[in-house]
């Protein structure tokens, strides 16, 4: 698998990237459909990526949410419309800012490392021991890497949005003194089932996004220890930006299949 | 793409072999065989493709043109999933060992049977133990690949290697890195290696003391292509001119060692 070279022209280093993205999804599909999927693999990394990106996350949500409802609690109330901060803080959470955010920290975090430690392998002929063994790296790395990515994410879009909202509830009405039923009351009739599945298939898309990119970096690692660093940092940026920028087409998307419970009505 | 000539003697047989990297070419045209049961040396300067040689034998890497077989089947062309069962057959022993750092010794050493086979735990303990025995590596059963030596690391990927009984054996730069007494040991269980399991081995490396140690035959790479091919003897009263430098290189750098004539003038001048 290739990198990225100085010598080919924006064009092909980006046709390059896509394509080796898409055929590392594909063989990853292949392999899922005929069943080949390493439990004890897909366990240990379910507890790296999920239990592991679990404080970041919601650390992330919790200081996200708290500071949305205190800029919106100071513009809602000069407007007279201080309830209306829970719902705002929600909707922004469980379509947008959870997704989003806890997509880029796993990034930092957890696409960081796999580009990593698949780049290490890369470099010090460990893909190829595994290729010279008849085993397929797909199979043993990439496999059970995107299957926990693609279960965790969810869970952690989940935290991170339950912890916003909580720490909305926090500022508005320990500290604001908005009545904690009507921030209650209004947060959810504006806020649907349908929004936090918006969010929660937002975060299974980016995890597929940070993991295909953090694999497909990895394997092309080539140049020992400062190659081994190029991936890692390529595989953040690419992904950060892969993210925020599917995201708009997600949200046109998905406001057209799952549009905001509040205007649905 | 003409198919490689292959006698019945020769596990490995390469024709035309071209590849490059990143337009550089780096192997163009190169033949041979290696014959079966035999341990052949492929020697060559640095970056003469010794290693993307070697890689190519068992299809880790896929060659621009020309056709390589193994044992009479032609690997050019076959997807990943069909050379596996060809490549079960052969192990491949990497520079630096290429053991997983997230598994101990003993792990790396079962992983191909846990991988190929469906060995009981009790039996793929016991063949882990025969595989660490053969290499003198029993104590380290339990060490991380990061507690060993450099040629702890050798000797364990020899194991792990050897543990599914290959008929071949690939050697990238066995002795690279080793000091005189462990390249020495190295090279005893090359040769014991062969002889216990009737290797057919092929040994990339700089070292000319392993030519003398555990050759049967000698290939010798030079300007992207195989310049010689033929017996140890032949090696060694061979006149070409790449083999001539190499050789005296190879023979003043071991005389400026430590026992060497160069040693001796600086311990006078000190």
């Amino acid at each position: 698998m290739s990198h990225f070279r100085p010598h080919d022209s924006l064009w092909i280093s980006l046709t390059s990237f896509f394509g080796e993205v898409a055929l590392l999804g594909w063989g990853v599909l292949k392999s899922v459909l005929r069943f080949r999927i390493r439990f004890g693999e897909l366990l240990k990394q379910i507890a790296f990526i999920g239990v592991g990106s679990q404080a970041v996350v919601i650390i992330t949500g919790g200081f996200t949410g708290a500071v949305f409802a205190a800029q919106a609690y100071y513009k809602f109330n000069q407007l007279g419309l201080a309830t209306a901060t829970g719902p705002v803080v929600s909707l922004a959470m469980c379509r947008e800012l959870g997704p989003v955010l806890a997509g880029l920290m796993v990034a930092g975090r957890a696409g960081a490392s796999i580009a990593a430690e698949i780049g290490s392998m890369k470099v010090t002929e460990q893909i190829d021991a595994l290729r010279a063994m008849g085993v397929a790296p797909t199979d043993y790395l990439v496999v059970p890497r995107t299957l926990a990515m693609v279960i965790s994410m969810p869970v952690l879009v989940g935290e991170a949005i339950a912890f916003g909202i909580l720490a909305a509830d926090l500022i508005t009405v320990e500290l604001f003194g908005v009545p904690r039923t009507w921030f209650w009351e209004q947060l959810s009739q504006h806020t649907g089932g349908d929004d936090i599945l918006v969010g929660l298939i937002k975060g299974a898309f980016f995890g597929l996004i940070i993991v295909l990119v953090a694999c497909q970096q990895g394997l092309g690692t080539s140049g020992g220890a400062s190659g081994v660093g190029k991936a890692t940092t390529q595989t953040v940026v690419y992904s950060s930006l892969a993210i925020l920028i599917v995201n708009l087409f997600l949200t046109l998307g998905f406001n057209q299949w799952l549009p905001m419970s509040s205007f649905a009505q | 793409m003409s198919d490689p000539p292959t006698e019945r003697g020769d596990f490995f047989a390469v024709a035309g072999l071209e590849k490059s990297f990143h337009g550089n070419a780096i192997l163009k045209g190169a033949t041979f065989t290696i014959p079966r049961g035999k341990t052949t040396v492929i020697l060559g300067g640095s970056g003469a493709g010794k290693s993307v040689l070697l890689k190519h034998l068992n299809g880790l890497l896929i060659p621009d043109a020309g056709s390589v077989s193994v044992d009479g089947e032609t690997l050019t062309g076959m997807s990943e999933s069909d050379l596996t069962p060809l490549r079960q057959r052969i192990g491949v022993l990497f520079q630096n060992g290429a053991l997983f750092d997230s598994m101990t010794v003993g792990e790396n050493v079962a992983f191909p049977l846990r991988e190929q086979t469906k060995l009981s735990h009790a039996e793929i303990s016991d063949r882990v133990s025969e595989a660490l025995d053969r290499v003198d590596l029993t104590e380290a059963v339990a060490k991380r690949p990061e507690d060993l030596s450099g040629g702890m690391r050798k000797r364990a990927g020899l194991a792990r290697a050897i543990i599914t009984r290959p008929e071949a054996m690939l050697y990238d730069e066995p002795t690279a890195g080793l000091d005189p007494i462990l390249a020495s040991t190295v090279a005893r269980l090359i040769n014991r290696l062969k002889g216990e399991l009737s290797l057919t081995s092929v040994v990339v490396t700089h070292h000319l003391g392993l030519v003398r140690t555990v050759a049967d035959r000698v290939l010798f790479l030079s300007s992207r292509s195989v310049i010689f091919q033929g017996s140890v003897a032949e090696f060694f009263a061979s006149s070409i001119p790449e083999l001539l430098d190499y050789r005296n290189a190879a023979e003043s750098l071991s005389e400026a060692g430590p026992s060497g004539n160069l040693s001796r003038k600086l311990e006078q001048f000190e």
